[in-house]
């Protein structure tokens, strides 16, 4: 099974995005302690980037810091233990990479959107972790195909090769084209051999990842992932300034600088 | 007993281990059918008060009996409504109505609590966690009044109703009380709206109750007085508990709990409720005054300290303990009207060893009153009650 | 304007006498109020089941299809690979997802069904409305346990349905973590006890988010304590024999085996470092004590008194933190 480690490192962004719906705007929206904090002269966006940026720096920082470890145990345990993951297996496969890194902060802008659309506890918990399960769902089916794959033909008698990640596997016919695959097996299994000459297949191919596509893979997937991210709070902000009276446009009047230490109280 | 609403004995709560009281040592006697201020400084103990006599806190010292039992057993019975409105936010109007009918089912008046929240022009599909601060508190009431409570909790309840919505709903709380005889027990800060309605007063201060009693009475009871300060003699209102005394510029005014008649150069006049209030609230070290229990007794407050041997017109001899060499000439006693025995109300000694009774003066309230007499050793000690 | 001071004694209600119809109406109260969750749950079983149905249906043929032709092509870990992502790894998912679900009630309990009551005063409300505490904390309780346990045992028979047949697809057989849970009623007493440590949780904290994250904590622990120690809830098998090596029987769960040393099993030697003639093999063996060998197995009839221990441990959990939640709750309300 899966050691503790992995499954923590996984979690991760799910616990950062029901808490940040939940503790960090959802409760204070539903309190009225957000309204409290843009009534001492801090503006609802630069309320909303406070709070946001030190949690982002520490999830970041945080998750990263527990992906370079799980990386570099899983590393020196890759062929020593038994029961350790291969590399492309799936919680393995995040856990030792950057896209956990990213899918935290996904987790953090769903749920401070969540917050800002709920604007109550409960729900924002609830919708943020939502969103981030879909989210991690969707990365797990996107990013075999975030990457050109390796199409390698082996032939009747051998079988697939089984390495890497799978994206599309079948026959190979005489003239090229890609067939499914009956599930017969190689042909010194009874009876495959005429199914092959009747399908007029030469060989088997498989499209896969090999394991120096690792890099590729959880670079493009990351970028998926932070592109999400900054799309999400950038929903945030428009919807915050929408909903609140910020101006947008510079006052023609020369208005006083605004205090330069306002730290917001309330992180 | 069945003309009780609501009775505490050395009531006391405390909240955690720390050593602070929200209320400590409280008693006093609220009759059925009355309407009764709670009042207080802030933090004094009124929502501890009230909670505890809803049934909804334990308390640490002390017990309450509400309507005669203790606060479980009549919880059916009690409607309470507390200070921030708890309502569920994700009801609508009508079916927080409902969720009232359905957990009173035997005693729910629908067209009661209809006919509060329609009078506010509420939406009865409107989700609670739209509705404003006042709308809350009309439908939080509907919810209390619809249960046909014998007697009524509420806690701050007209803090964000607009004036007209105040008015009315007060009015439909005196109705209530006049029609159904409901004692209703309210805290609140406005005072002066408080005299018109109200009939009963509990003064909280500093987690004890300073002023207990019908407000005719403890109105009856005090009185304003106001002299220029340098024709002050030495201890000239030592005689009477002084609540508050305070001098401004040349005139010295102050409150008194007299206990005889006093000087009409002090120009006495009876306080309003509102000077009452904010002299006992500004002197939190004056004596607290709470009606004498029943079943008659002594005029003393059961759970004040020892008082201090009285150093006014002293005692008629034989007829109490302490014996004070002056009376009954004392500096504010004059022989038509003498200052009454501070222990057993006597008001009058003739000094002549007569059998005979005296001319009772009328007391200040101008009730009729009895007189009887009994023969002491250097007079005689003519008895009047105390006005009830 | 003062009030009539009239002795009057208030009207006497009418006693309609109706007990029946004061519970069903504190019932309708707490359904009215927790409608969303229940809906919720609702979709998540309806979702969970529905998706085994399809699972088992429409995807265990083909992986059964593909298993075989991997067998047939004698290759080896053929569950291991084939068919994997198709069925076994879903039907592992869905079976944690059963398993864990108390997480989740843990979660509502400790939050939204107590906490968040206690927090913002409604909870006052209900009291003051004419139910004791008692009564309000009995009624939402059963109703949430009512809407837990019909969930967790739908989920739970129809995961039997689809388990049974299948169960040569799944690699982890009848010991996996989640599996062995959502075979049984343990499920349930799972949700169950999540139910009543939220309870006590919110009980304690008087705060919805604090109770929430705590009480989904706090169960989560007492699930990983209890999967490490389950193969003791019940004393398991030992063979052994003094010539070769012992293997458990098929589909039992293995909890130890190695070598006998002087007559005690002894796991850390290493005796398949032995090797080489017979002569060296026995001579090895001879300097590292070996008297023979044992292995300590539940077979697989030993699943249902494991899984009733484990029920009956948070059943007993479960019964304690009621009462205890009931007692704080006197303690603290007239």
């Amino acid at each position: 099974m899966y050691t503790y480690t992995t499954f923590a490192v996984i979690g991760l962004p799910f616990l950062v995005a029901a808490w940040a719906g939940a503790a960090l705007v959802g409760r204070e929206m539903e309190s009225g302690t957000a309204h409290l904090a843009w009534t001492t002269g801090l503006s609802p966006t630069r309320w909303l980037a406070a709070k946001l940026a030190a949690p982002a720096a520490l999830v970041a920082v945080g998750t990263g810091l527990l992906v370079l470890l799980h990386h570099l145990a899983w590393s020196a345990n890759r062929n020593r233990i038994g029961t350790s993951k291969s590399w492309h297996d799936s919680p393995t496969l995040h856990a030792n990479g950057p896209t956990t890194v990213a899918l935290a902060l996904a987790g953090l802008a769903a749920g401070a959107l969540a917050g800002l659309l709920w604007r109550r506890t409960l729900p924002a918990l609830v919708a943020g972790l939502g969103f981030t399960v879909v989210l991690r769902v969707a990365a797990d089916l996107a990013m075999p195909h975030l990457w050109p794959t390796v199409t390698r033909v082996t032939g009747l008698d051998t079988g697939y090769v089984m390495e890497g990640v799978e994206v599309d596997s079948g026959l190979v016919t005489a003239h090229g084209a890609h067939i499914a695959d009956p599930g017969c097996g190689p042909t010194f299994v009874e009876g495959c051999a005429e199914m092959y000459a009747k399908l007029d297949a030469t060989g088997f191919y498989r499209e896969y990842h090999p394991e120096s596509h690792y890099w590729p893979l959880q670079l493009t997937t990351t970028a998926l992932l932070l592109a999400v991210a900054a799309g999400l709070t950038v929903t945030a902000f428009a919807l915050l300034r929408r909903s609140t009276a910020t101006t947008r446009t510079p006052s023609p009047t020369p208005t006083p600088d605004p205090a330069p230490t306002r730290e917001e109280a309330a992180v | 007993m069945t003309d009780t609403a609501m009775a505490a004995t050395a009531l006391g709560k405390r909240f955690g281990r720390r050593d602070s009281w929200a209320l400590r040592a409280c008693a006093f006697r609220l009759p059925v059918g009355r309407v009764c201020a709670v009042v207080g400084p802030n933090g004094a103990g009124k929502s501890t008060l009230l909670a505890l006599a809803a049934g909804l806190l334990a308390p640490t010292e002390g017990s309450v009996t509400v309507l005669g039992t203790d606060p479980a057993s009549a919880r059916a019975r009690v409607g309470y409504v507390a200070q921030d409105k708890p309502l569920y936010p994700q009801l609508t109007v009508a079916e927080t109505l409902l969720v009232g009918a359905d957990l009173n089912p035997a005693r729910w008046d629908a067209a009661t609590a209809e006919r509060i929240v329609s009078a506010g022009e509420l939406d009865p599909k409107a989700r609670i966690r739209t509705l404003s601060g006042g709308q809350r508190t009309r439908v939080a009431l509907a919810l209390a009044l619809g249960k046909r409570p014998e007697l009524l909790l509420l806690d701050e309840p007209m803090a964000d109703l607009d004036p007209l919505a105040r008015h009315e709903l007060m009015g439909t709380l005196m109705a209530q009380a006049a029609q159904h005889g409901t004692t209703i027990v309210m805290s609140s800060h406005v005072v002066a709206e408080l005299e018109d309605s109200c009939d009963h007063l509990l003064l909280i201060g500093g987690g004890g109750v300073r002023l207990a009693g019908e407000i005719d009475e403890l109105l009856a009871a005090h009185a304003r007085v106001s002299a220029p300060a340098d024709s002050l003699e030495a201890g000239a209102l030592d005689a009477h508990t002084v609540v508050e005394s305070r001098v401004t510029g040349r005139q010295l005014t102050a409150l008194l709990r007299p206990s005889g008649p006093v000087a009409d150069h002090w120009r006495p006049t009876a306080p309003s409720l509102e000077d009452l209030v904010l002299a006992y609230l500004r002197n939190p070290q004056a004596a607290p005054l709470t009606p004498r229990p029943p079943g008659g007794g002594r005029r003393m407050n059961p759970t004040d300290t020892p008082r201090p041997p009285p150093r006014g017109p002293g005692c008629c001899p034989g007829c109490c303990a302490c014996t004070v060499p002056d009376w009954p000439s004392g500096p504010l006693s004059s022989p038509s009207s003498p200052s009454p025995c501070w222990r057993c109300g006597a008001r009058s000694v003739t000094r002549r060893p007569t059998a005979g009774g005296s001319t009772a003066p009328a007391s200040r309230t101008g009730r009729a009153v009895t007189t009887r007499t009994r023969s002491s050793g250097t007079g005689t000690c003519t008895r009047t009650p105390r006005s009830p | 304007m003062t009030a009539v001071a009239t002795a009057r004694v208030p009207r006497r209600p009418e006693v309609a006498g109706d007990a029946t119809g004061a519970r069903w109406g504190v019932a309708r109260t707490v359904l009215r109020l927790h409608r969303a969750a229940l809906l919720v749950w609702g979709l998540a079983v309806l979702g969970l089941t529905g998706w085994l149905v399809w699972l088992t249906e429409v995807t265990a043929d083909e992986a059964r299809a593909k298993q075989e032709a991997c067998d047939r092509s004698t290759r080896d870990w053929c569950d291991m690979s084939v068919g994997v992502l198709g069925y076994s790894a879903p039907m592992d998912g869905i079976a944690a997802l059963t398993a864990n679900a108390f997480v989740a009630v843990a979660a509502f309990a400790g939050g939204a069904l107590i906490g968040r009551e206690l927090e913002n005063g409604t909870a006052r409300l209900a009291w003051s409305q004419g139910i004791t505490p008692a009564r309000w904390l009995t009624a939402k309780l059963a109703g949430a346990a009512l809407a837990v346990t019909l969930g967790v045992t739908a989920s739970v028979l129809v995961f039997r349905w689809a388990w049974k047949p299948n169960r040569v697809l799944i690699g982890t057989d009848w010991m996996g973590d989640g599996v062995f849970v959502a075979l049984g009623p343990a499920a349930v007493a799972y949700a169950l006890c999540a139910l009543a440590l939220g309870t006590l949780t919110a009980l304690l904290t008087r705060r919805g988010l604090p109770a929430l994250a705590v009480s989904a904590t706090l169960t989560w622990l007492l699930a990983q304590v209890l999967v490490h120690f389950r193969t003791s809830l019940w004393p398991a098998r030992t063979r052994t024999s003094a010539t070769e090596e012992v293997h458990a029987p098929d589909r039992a769960w293995q909890v130890d085996q190695g070598a006998l040393v002087h007559g005690s099993p002894a796991p850390r030697v290493n005796h398949w470092g032995c090797d080489g003639t017979a002569g060296e093999t026995r001579r090895c063996l001879d300097d590292l004590g070996v008297t023979g060998y044992y292995a300590t197995y539940h077979p697989e009839s030993h699943f249902w008194p494991l899984h009733l221990v484990e029920t009956g441990i948070l059943l007993a959990v479960a019964a304690a933190a009621t009462a205890v939640s009931f007692r704080l709750l006197r303690h603290r309300t007239a």
